[in-house]
């Protein structure tokens, strides 16, 4: 190639720099914005909830599933309860769970029957991990968690 | 909840698309075939695929973005260092690689160790020694006494020096939690400050009180301690200023450069000038004048990069350490214990502060101290440094990044 035509090329190759680096800049700026917002939303939604009911005997189609807890809930079948649990043999408002210093407390309402790891209850019973907790026909096991207290800060 | 990462693979290749377009135009910029930058494009290239795919593989949690900003400030380095000198650029090359394995080493010490406890103490003899041996038997460059020369091989021990202040700073900040047991650590940094300030190395003197500055409001919150150091901070300067002349000249020279043209000024003028005849757009690769500017391969690459990629590559190039120092503090903000914190903090400040300092000296916006940017610049103990410090981030964010996944994952939620 001969020096003007080169020179050409160069000249007219300013506007691919400026563009590669440009496409460079807003994919980062684009990547690394969208990635900390989902972070930043999951970690919340993690971070609000002290631990986890996973439901293990009852009607087919609820085994399995998950209800996070967080510092205060209500568990019952209304709609509006934190913890719902839509079958007949769980009372409306059945149940309080909540958080109190370091344990997590369940307190039974009304007449419903609460029992954990198969003994009825009726005063507020602190709560481990592994308890199973009886709601009418309704088997669920407790899971606390454990990472947020290893932490420094 | 599952968190699922972007494909960063489009930035990967227009990165590399860049660095053989760039290399490939210098090659045949001189009229013939030039093998050299064929060798370069192809080592850069390499290196940069091996090195990200590798440590993405064994690291799941890997900051991705800090390396890739990273690694393409290391492509446009190679780019503008082959156009002033493709010996230059060969041994730059070497030092990146190098730099690669450094990395890698600090983000595994990182990730294991919690801190550094004892050896603090340790760290601070060797730092208060290479600063005192630079005093003692260091060759001066470009009027900053900060070489010392083993055999053929010269390094800058300010730069290894700057590591072992962070990792110090993080220990003090993050352990003493009393102002009184903090004194000893003050008296050290004074000290150090003190002897980069002797041996005329004013940059790095800089740099080192504004890191100490900003990391320890961030680690103590102390905002009336921290008026105070910046009261002495000015004190020290107003009064370097009128006792040594090296200071005197800098301000002076900074204020007018013209008028000095023939003498002093004339670095600040090339830089300037070369900036200008740039324009927007840049004069293009290859055809503008970067030679006679003096340290244009290393202090003044930004106003090369300004001239020949035009003045939007130069703002573009502020804006990636702006992305750059913004992850940093994310990562920083996220750090499971106060340790981690600080030291990622550290290194952040301590780079942006960096590009800070020496970007603003070549625009005249600020006077002029010698330093280096970080990653772009030629010199070997400069891109060790800064990849030393970019391992540190990326330990910490990783240890971040497996913390977060259990979290998750004991919620039942994934990280992909």
């Amino acid at each position: 190639m001969s020096g003007s035509m080169v020179e050409v090329v160069a000249y007219i190759m300013r506007y691919w720099f400026v563009f590669a680096m440009f496409v460079i800049l807003v994919a980062v700026i684009y990547a690394s914005v969208s990635e900390y917002r989902q972070r930043k939303y999951v970690m919340e939604e993690v971070g609000q909830y002290v631990g986890y009911l996973e439901i293990e005997s009852g009607p087919e189609a609820f085994i399995g599933e998950r209800m996070g807890i967080r510092e205060e809930n209500t568990v019952g079948r209304l709609a509006r309860s934190d913890i719902c649990i839509e079958d007949y043999s769980v009372a409306k408002t059945h149940a309080l769970l909540y958080k109190k210093g370091e344990e997590l407390f369940l307190s039974p309402m009304g007449r419903a029957v609460t029992m954990v790891n198969g003994k009825k209850i009726a005063q507020p019973q602190i709560l481990r991990t592994g308890d199973v907790i009886t709601l009418g026909e309704i088997d669920v096991r407790v899971f606390i968690k454990r990472t947020r207290l290893q932490n420094d800060y | 909840m599952i968190i699922k990462r972007k494909s960063t693979s489009l930035i990967l290749w227009f990165m590399i698309l860049f660095g053989i377009s760039g290399l490939m135009l210098l090659a045949f910029i001189k009229g013939e075939f030039d093998p050299g930058a064929l060798k370069l494009c192809i080592g850069i290239v390499a290196l940069i695929l091996i090195q990200y795919n590798v440590l993405k593989g064994v690291f799941k949690h890997l900051e991705r973005f800090t390396l890739l900003i990273a690694d393409f400030l290391c492509v446009l380095s190679l780019i503008v260092l082959y156009r002033l000198d493709p010996d230059i650029a060969a041994r730059q090359f070497v030092w990146i690689v190098i730099g690669n394995a450094a990395m890698v080493a600090a983000l595994l010490v990182i990730r294991k160790i919690y801190n550094f406890g004892r050896a603090n103490w340790l760290f601070m003899a060797i730092m208060v020694a290479l600063l005192g041996s630079t005093l003692l038997f260091a060759r001066a460059i470009g009027g900053a006494k900060n070489w010392i020369d083993i055999g053929s091989f010269s390094f800058q021990p300010s730069e290894l020096a700057k590591i072992l202040f962070i990792v110090v700073t993080a220990y003090f900040l993050s352990t003493r939690k009393k102002m009184r047991s903090l004194w000893i650590y003050v008296i050290f940094t004074a000290a150090s400050v003190g002897l980069l300030v002797l041996s005329k190395d004013l940059g790095t003197a800089l740099l080192f009180c504004g890191t100490f500055l900003v990391v320890f409001y961030a680690g103590t919150g102390n905002a009336w301690l921290t008026l105070g150091g910046i009261g002495v901070f000015g004190a020290g300067a107003v009064g370097s200023y009128y006792l040594f002349s090296h200071v005197k000249v800098r301000v002076d020279v900074w204020r007018d450069p013209w008028s000095l043209y023939n003498d002093q000024g004339y670095q600040i003028v090339q830089g300037l000038m070369a900036i200008a005849s740039g324009g927007l757009l840049g004069s293009g690769l290859g055809l503008g004048m970067p030679g006679v500017i003096p340290a244009a391969h290393t202090d003044y690459i930004f106003a090369v990069v300004s001239e020949e990629f035009g003045l939007i590559a130069g703002i573009m190039l502020i804006v990636f350490y702006l992305v750059f120092i913004i992850r940093g503090i994310l990562i920083a903000l996220r750090a499971r214990s106060a340790f981690d914190a600080l030291l990622v903090f550290g290194c952040t400040v301590m780079l942006s502060l960096q590009s800070f300092i020496i970007i603003g000296g070549v625009i005249k916006l600020i006077p002029l101290t010698g330093i280096t940017l970080p990653f772009l610049s030629y010199g070997g103990s400069s891109v060790l440094s800064a990849f030393l410090q970019l391992g540190i981030i990326e330990g910490v964010a990783i240890k971040n990044g497996e913390s977060d996944e259990a979290e998750i994952a004991e919620m039942g939620g994934e990280f992909v």
